[in-house]
């Protein structure tokens, strides 16, 4: 039942009762639902207080699920409280209009539970999947091919997201502004050169324990996401000094770097980036770290 | 300073005449809009108000009065508390659903935020779903068998 619908059954409810005014009691329904109560009041409702509402009377079920159809965000992110799966069903038999989608460490999630929800949302501008273990590409597909809008993806500790996933994204989603990666194991090298090619408008992105991710990836990175101002790469032990002076020279925005655990990028690469006042996670007594990439080790043995 | 500002005549649903100050009035944008018009720019023209209680447009002004023409940036928990500060009496419910439908009505942006708030903040305050049905006065008609009950 839509919006309209469900108010002008409970207006036509009221209709029946006694019309003398100094008898009738005005009640939180009596209000508009589509000019206030929706946009006004059920906006700062959580979902706890929604569902809650939601239970108390048929009434106020319509209503609430009126609320769920025009609800811009559901935000979801480590909530795994007794019947969230019933929960989820509801929201995704209701909502029509969401936008920001935040479904963090929902273990529970699996594909059956989320593609009725893409199936009616294909305005979706940020998706957060993080550590959904339980879902498969499958459910990655709608968001991919039909959100247009979408501009923040978050796929970190997907273990399940695929190379084949990732070049459908370099087909169809170029307009991404934030992208996180991080711990995904199964991608490869080429994969990510190719998508980095696409990825013009790149402002922040996570690629932390990734092994696949080099130089030669950094290097596009460089070429290509010149808008770039926050990157993470944690853990990438496979890049040097030659990737992280790429990006250096080309992402002049380039705001915070967060570089730990990689033991082949040193001071070297680093210095100008401190110049430029960047954020850098590794503090810079770090001078004296072993330094692989020199041809003349005894230079920097420490005694 | 009172004996020269404009008045402006609004006749409440309980056909009450009220005198009220202009720069009260330009507050309400119904009001603002219907003065910008011709036919009721004139002093002695009566301006209805159908949905508006006499009761209730008290509350209103007094709201105007507190509110001010410049205080537009505050946040809606701060327009609740204002709410709360300003019209003690407002504790029952049944008050600041009137009040809400006529903030809708005579379209005062702060007023609409401050009640509307004020009733979120009621609802987040009910931990259970019995405290919900006892502040809103419902009876729970929806039956056991319905298994998307209760979530908390």
């Amino acid at each position: 039942m839509c919006t309209l619908q469900a108010e002008e059954t409970h207006l036509a409810a009221m209709a029946y009762a006694n019309t003398n005014r100094d008898e009738v009691t005005l009640s939180l329904f009596d209000i508009s639902w589509e000019d206030v109560l929706i946009p006004h009041v059920a906006v700062h409702l959580t979902l706890k207080d929604l569902f809650n509402l939601r239970s108390s009377s048929r009434t106020a079920l319509r209503f609430v699920e009126s609320a769920l159809e025009k609800r811009q965000e559901l935000h979801l992110s480590g909530n795994s409280t007794k019947n969230i799966e019933l929960a989820f069903k509801v929201m995704a038999r209701c909502c029509r209009r969401v936008e920001s989608l935040q479904l963090a460490c929902c273990k529970w999630l699996t594909d059956e539970l989320l593609l009725p929800l893409l199936a009616y949302n294909k305005q979706l501008r940020v998706v957060n999947l993080n550590e959904c273990v339980n879902i498969t590409p499958l459910a990655l597909q709608p968001i991919i091919i039909e959100c247009k809008e979408l501009r923040v993806l978050k796929l970190s500790k997907c273990q399940w997201l695929t190379t084949g996933a990732v070049d459908a994204l370099t087909l169809h989603q170029s307009k991404l502004v934030e992208f996180d990666i991080s711990h995904c194991g199964a991608i490869g090298e080429r994969c990510l050169i190719i998508f980095f090619r696409k990825l013009n408008r790149l402002q922040v992105l996570s690629l932390a324990q990734t092994p696949s991710v080099t130089d030669q990836v950094l290097i596009q990175i460089g070429n290509f996401c010149r808008e770039l101002q926050h990157i993470n790469l944690i853990g990438c032990g496979a890049i040097s000094d030659y990737g992280i002076h790429a990006i250096s020279v080309h992402c002049t925005r380039l705001q915070s770097l967060h570089i730990r655990r990689c033991p082949r990028v040193t001071e070297n690469s680093l210095s100008p980036l401190r110049q430029r006042r960047l954020r850098i996670d590794r503090p810079q007594q770090d001078v004296y770290a072993y330094n692989l990439n020199d041809f003349y080790p005894s230079d920097f043995l420490v005694y | 300073m009172a004996d020269t500002q404009k008045l402006v005549s609004l006749r409440t649903c309980d056909n009450v005449l009220h005198k009220v100050p202009e720069h009260l009035t330009l507050q309400m944008r119904t009001i603002r809009n219907l003065l910008s018009c011709k036919i009721f720019s004139d002093t002695d023209t009566v301006i209805p108000l159908p949905n508006v209680s006499s009761q209730m447009l008290e509350f209103v002004i007094k709201w105007c009065e507190a509110i001010g023409p410049g205080d537009k940036a505050l946040g809606s928990m701060q327009l609740s508390t204002l709410l709360t500060a300003t019209l003690p009496d407002l504790e029952e419910s049944e008050l600041v659903y009137d009040l809400m439908k006529a903030a809708n009505y005579l379209e005062i942006e702060s007023l609409l935020e401050a009640t509307t708030q004020h009733v979120a903040d009621e609802i987040n305050n009910c931990n259970s779903l019995e405290s919900v049905c006892e502040l809103f006065g419902l009876e729970n008609d929806i039956g056991p068998d319905d298994e998307e009950g209760e979530w908390w």
